[in-house]
Formats: structure tokens, sequence, C-alpha cells
């Protein structure tokens, strides 16, 4: 069994024999409970928090910051005015908690510890040998994005890869929109630049 | 490859980068742009780009793994308890507002249920009157940043007192459970049963002292940072930015070194330092004056160098209990296994099956059930998987497992087409743990598998268990799909569901829904 089969209810699909259209949800008229954001939401931002941490990531560490992230929200929920969808609003506590818990030097250098310790097996038979491709590359591109500044790197990841807009990562981010495009703009540059050094020294 | 076309400035710039932008953009400033010919810097670093972010967009870390989620739950409401508690005492004083410089917790208690919420609640405020102003601000960091695992963190000391020379309260501390700490230096997980104390060295060492117990750390040694060691009446393991254990007993210390390195100095003898996967039993203390004659303590050193994890040493099977050196080492495996059930599921795989193949503590064992049919289930091998859920559900020390491995293992009976079978596995459920933390989701599986055979009124039975107050968008979608299917058959029932909704919170859309329905429902007869 894997994943798409979890209970989810954020993710579950309507029953087949569901004829009521439904459309999504207003933010606005929503009540929000801890026990709601956590049964609709809980998987999600599970997920979200291992992909802004990275491949590297210890079970432990997303554990971790995905109950920080549901604790900060249940402190905030009676500011919650339902001016963003919940998910965009649970998105900008998981990067802000994630950026809190990863701006440290300290915590940056064992970053890239854990991307450059623990050699992956250099030749497995099979199938495996492409999904030890994959995580090479994975792990490569990741040792770039994680030399940057861990504000650009939320900003990409958050734009990039999760597909969030301008304004909803600003609003997630509690940053200016111009902020956000200066940050993708600089972080783009610098990702480049790290994955032409990357390819000059390989 | 190279970043100096100045033109590739316009696509870095723009908000959805791709080639039609990339075009447009090279048009509109003049670069040396033709329909076939692309500016082959431009090109390149497009094409690194977009490669980047596909390979970054595959990474999935894939569902929580067994009982996190339940956890998780369980310590956030534990400490939205706790706060209220202790805020309640203190928040008047103004304390808050200097948490962030607290920066030594020790944990003492563990939540593992709603009373033992209280009373950690009870400790702290307890712990709070007998504390002075500075450890007051501490402790209400008992709510603010609980450490997850098996305890709670409460706050002894804050960074003005962890400043050499200070004077850190040497307090002996005895753990009852299994517990975190959240030192300066180091995050340090401590076996129940361990007996301890933490104090600042002259050297700026951050120093856990251990009488006797079990200690896994993790540490760094950044120059910025402070630094870190774990010291024995047998000698003492300083950290090198690594994760480590110690394990001291009566007459031996072991120290085994997960990744990094572990300087370690022996009481009398050399110092010596550790690599990953070596590890070292440090002799009982001797006369210093034979300290000449000591031979360096013997360095097992692991066979492996390319697994990520390093088998520990199988034995052969017998039913004798571990030692505590298996234990030690069965619970690094484990840990290893679980950090790689995500990203590996093949190797977290083997790992647990070779700890399994001795004899372990009942806890651990059923912990190596968790993480092995989680990674069977992620590597596509659902009989297995189902086989192992049972296992843990049915296991004398899967209580705080049971709920989520049965619902998994519904999970895959529904996938495989056996929806009866699931739903008496759902039954199972309830019968074992009530409603648990899941009863709302479990209605909803077994009204989404009633639906899908066609039997409304099982399913509007199963809705009907889910409390109102505990509704959720899908409860309420379910029960407007479910109504609309007995609007033919039993249109009062479908009335009832509706009005469910309508009364409920349910949001905006859902309601209109279901006043359509309702107004169907007493056109064909039902009623309100």
């Amino acid at each position: 069994m894997t994943g798409p089969t979890r209970v989810n209810m954020a993710g579950a699909q309507p029953a087949a024999a569901a004829p009521v259209r439904v459309e999504a949800k207003d933010p606005q008229e929503q009540d929000l409970t801890l026990e709601s954001l956590f049964r609709d939401h809980f998987d999600d931002v599970y997920r979200l928090v291992g992909r802004l941490l990275g491949p590297r990531a210890e079970q432990a560490d997303i554990e971790d910051l995905t109950q920080q992230v549901f604790l900060t929200a249940h402190k905030a929920l009676k500011r919650y005015r339902g001016d963003a969808k919940p998910s965009t609003w649970l998105c900008g506590i998981a990067a802000r908690t994630v950026m809190t818990q990863t701006r440290g030097w300290r915590r940056r250098r064992r970053l890239l510890e854990a991307l450059t310790r623990e050699p992956l097996p250099r030749s497995i038979p099979g199938d495996l040998d492409e999904r030890v491709a994959q995580r090479r590359e994975l792990q490569r591109v990741w040792a770039c994005l994680a030399r940057m500044s861990v504000k650009k790197r939320m900003v990409y990841l958050l734009h990039e890869i999760e597909g969030m807009s301008g304004a909803d990562v600003a609003e997630g981010l509690r940053i200016p929109e111009a902020t956000v495009w200066t940050r993708l703009y600089h972080a783009r540059r610098e990702l480049l630049r790290e994955l032409d050094r990357q390819e000059s020294e390989s | 490859m190279s970043t100096s076309c100045k033109h590739i400035d316009g696509f870095l710039r723009s908000a959805r980068p791709n080639r039609a932008v990339e075009s447009d953009v090279l048009l509109t400033r003049g670069h040396s742009f033709e329909s076939t010919v692309r500016c082959p810097v431009c090109e390149r670093a497009i094409s690194a780009l977009e490669n980047a972010r596909d390979v970054l967009s595959e990474h999935d870390p894939g569902p929580p793994p067994l009982g996190v989620r339940q956890r998780v739950l369980r310590n956030v409401s534990g400490a939205a308890a706790s706060r209220q508690r202790i805020g309640a005492r203190w928040v008047a004083g103004g304390l808050a507002g200097a948490a962030a410089a607290v920066a030594l917790f020790l944990v003492v208690s563990q939540i593992r249920d709603e009373t033992t919420a209280s009373d950690t609640g009870v400790d702290a405020a307890r712990l709070a009157s007998e504390t002075t102003s500075a450890e007051q601000d501490a402790l209400l960091l008992l709510a603010e940043r609980p450490r997850l695992g098996e305890g709670i963190a409460i706050v002894v000391s804050d960074t003005r007192r962890l400043e050499k020379g200070a004077g850190l309260p040497e307090e002996t501390i005895d753990v009852t459970e299994a517990s975190r700490l959240d030192l300066r230096a180091a995050d340090v997980e401590a076996d129940k049963g361990t007996r301890l104390r933490v104090s600042l060295d002259d050297e700026g060492f951050e120093v856990l002292e251990l009488d006797h117990g079990l200690v896994r750390a993790v540490a760094s040694s950044d120059a910025t940072d402070a630094l870190f060691a774990v010291r024995t009446k047998h000698g003492r393991a300083e950290v090198m930015g690594t994760r480590f254990e110690v394990l001291a007993e009566p007459e031996t210390t072991k120290v085994r070194v997960v990744s990094g390195k572990v300087r370690v100095h022996p009481a009398f003898a050399p110092a010596l330092t550790l690599g990953a996967g070596e590890s070292v039993v440090l002799p009982l203390e001797q006369d210093p004056q034979e300290e000449a004659a000591v031979d360096p303590p013997e360095i097992h050193r692991p066979a492996h160098t390319t697994e990520t994890v390093k088998p520990h040493t199988v034995h052969p099977k017998s039913s004798e209990p571990p030692s505590p050196d298996e234990r030690l080492t069965e619970a690094a495996a484990l840990e290893e296994a679980r950090a790689a059930v995500d990203t590996d599921p093949d190797l977290a795989a083997r790992i647990v099956t070779s700890i399994l193949d001795e004899p372990l503590a009942p806890r651990d064992e059923v912990t190596a059930l968790a993480i092995l049919a989680d990674a069977k289930r992620r590597s596509g091998a659902p009989l297995e998987a189902a086989s192992l859920y049972q296992r843990v559900a049915d296991h004398t020390e899967g209580a705080g497992f049971a709920e989520e491995a049965l619902m998994q293992l519904a999970l895959i009976h529904i996938d495989a087409g056996k929806g009866s079978k699931a739903l008496s596995i759902i039954e199972e459920t309830h019968e074992r743990v009530g409603t648990g933390v899941l009863g709302p989701e479990r209605a909803a599986m077994a009204a989404r598998v009633h639906l899908e055979a066609a039997r409304p009124i099982e399913a509007a039975d199963a809705l009907d268990t889910v409390d109102p107050e505990q509704s959720t968008y899908e409860i309420d979608h379910l029960r407007l799909a479910t109504a609309d299917a007995l609007l033919g058959t039993d249109p009062s029932r479908a009335a009832s569901l509706a009005v469910m909704v309508i009364d409920g919170s349910a949001p905006d859309e859902l309601k209109d829904a279901a006043r359509a329905i309702l107004r169907k429902a007493r056109l064909s007869g039902g009623q309100r």
C-alpha cells in the first residue's frame, strides 16, 4: 500500500456514488479548530515540512517540526480571520517554522553535512539503480539549494516546487510581494551558479 | 554553463519561467536571437533550472509513518492543556517575552493520555511556584515548545545560568520514563532508568555526567556553539559533530558512534577518536599507578563501510532477552531504519528484518514490526504489510499503534477490492479502541465502502456514529452523498442527514446543497 491510500481527509476523493456538486470551501466561513486542522491537513503539513527540510531530513525532525507547526497554529487560531485558505495559512506557518529551525549556521552546517555523508551504494542491481540515480540527483540539487540562505530557499521552494503564487508566499512568510520576487530572482541566480560550479567541478 | 549572459536576467525574474518567456525576453531585449538559433548560454541555464525544478518536485517524503499522527496530536493537545493551566497563573506577570533565552530543558514526564497530561500540568505549576522568575519564564515554554518523542520538556535553567562559572545546579536526575533533554549543545534521549547530571566545565563543555543508563546524543561541535561531552566513571566522550550513544553500566561503559566523530578519553588510557560505526568498551576504573601498563581500549570497527547503517552483530536466535549491549545496538538500528523508511524502504526493511531475527524487548519488537510494515507498504508489498499490521495490532505492546495499524490494514483491503473485510476490521477497531483518535476517518471509510456497494442505509448508519462536533468537511460531504442516494428509498432518512449538515458547522456550499436535498426529500414525503 502506498501513500495515496492513507487516510487523508483533505485529499480524499468523493465517493463514486456522490452526485452532490461541491465547490471549494470558502475560508471566510470556516470554523477552524485544532482537531479539524489536524484531521484535514496533517498529512499535507507533514509532507510539506519534509520537502522543505530536504531529502536527508530525519524522520524525527520532520515529526518535531510538524508538531511545532500545529502548536503554532493552535495558538494563532484566535487570530485567524479567514483571509487565506487554511492550507495556505498552514503553509506559511510551516515555512516560518522550518526557516527558524534551519536559519542558524550550526543547523545549516548540519544540513550540508547530512547531504555529503553516508554515500549511497555505488551499484545496486535491478531497477534500484534508477532509484539510486534519482536520489543522487536529488541530493546533488539539494546540496546546491542548501548553500543559499534559508530565506531565499524558502521562497524558491514555496513558489517553484509547491506552486504557491507570489501573493500567497508573501502572505505566508509575512513579507511584501516585491520581496518575494527579489528573493526568487536571487535564489534562481544562486542556484544556477551552484549548479554551474558543481558541473565544472565534476 | 555560465551565467554571464545578461539576458538571462529576464528569465530569472519571471514568475513562471519557461521557454516561451525566455524567447519573449530575448526578443524584447534585442538579443541576437533567431527563431532557430538560441543563445547557448541561456539555453543551458534554462535547462539546468528546469531540471533542478523537476528533480525537486519529485521529492516526496511520503505520508507520516505509523503512530506519528497519534503521537503528535497527543503532544499538541497535552501542550495546549498545559499552556492553559500555566498561562492562567503566570502570563499575567508578563513573563512570556523572555522565552528565547531558555536553553536547557530537562525532560521529566511522559504524555501518554489526558490523565498524564494533567499530571504534567500539575508538575509544571508546582515547579513554577518553587522557581525564580527566570525559571518561571522558562516554565512557560513547557507549553510553548514541548519536544516530541516520549516526553515533554521542563526548564530548570536558562542561558544566563549556563554561562561559564555561573554555577549550574548540578542536580541529579533519575529518568523515570524514556525522555528527551534539550541541551544547549546537544539533543539527548535518555532511556528509562537513567541517572544523570548536566554541568558546564572550565573548558566550555556542556557535560552530561552519566551515572548509569543509556543516552543517545546528536550534537555539533561548531565553534559558535557550546561543546558537548558525556562523562562516566570510566571515561569521557567528547563530541566532534556527530550522533552517538553511551551506555553506562556498573563495570563498563560502551560508546558507539552512529555518525561523525567522538573523542574518547578513557579514565586511565590514552585518548582515542572513534569514527562512524565504531564503538569502544571502556574498562573498569583502575589504579592510576597502573596507567602506563594499560593498553588502549580495543576499538570495534564496523565490517561494512558502504551501507548508510551498520548492521548490528547477528547472533544465533535464542530465547534469551537481549543484553544491554544488544539493546543499545538494536535501538540505534531501529532509529536508522525509521529514518530510512521514507527514502529507502528496502533498506529499512533489511535492517528491521535482521533485528527481528533476534530476541527483542516487546516494545522494540512492536516498533520494529511497525517500521517493517510501513516499509513493505511503501515498497509495494501490501500482503506482507497487511500481515505485519495485523501483528502490530495484536502485539502485547501494540496498544499505542493498534488503531492506526488496523486502519492501514482496512485500507489495504479496500485497495484490494475487499470492502467487506475492511468493514469487519473497522468494526473490530471500534470494539478495541472506541472512537479513538481516528473515529471520524473510520466512519468516513466505512461510509465510502457502503456507498460504493450501493448500501446507503448502512452508510448512513456509519455516519451516525460521528459526534456532530467532530464532523468534518468530508463527513458532511458523505452525509449529502448518502442523503442523495436515499432520496428514492428513504426520504425521511435523507432529510435527517441533510438537516445534520444544515445544523452543523459546514461551509455554505454544503449547506446549500443540503437544503436542496431537504426540499427534494420533503417533496418525496420526508419530514423534517
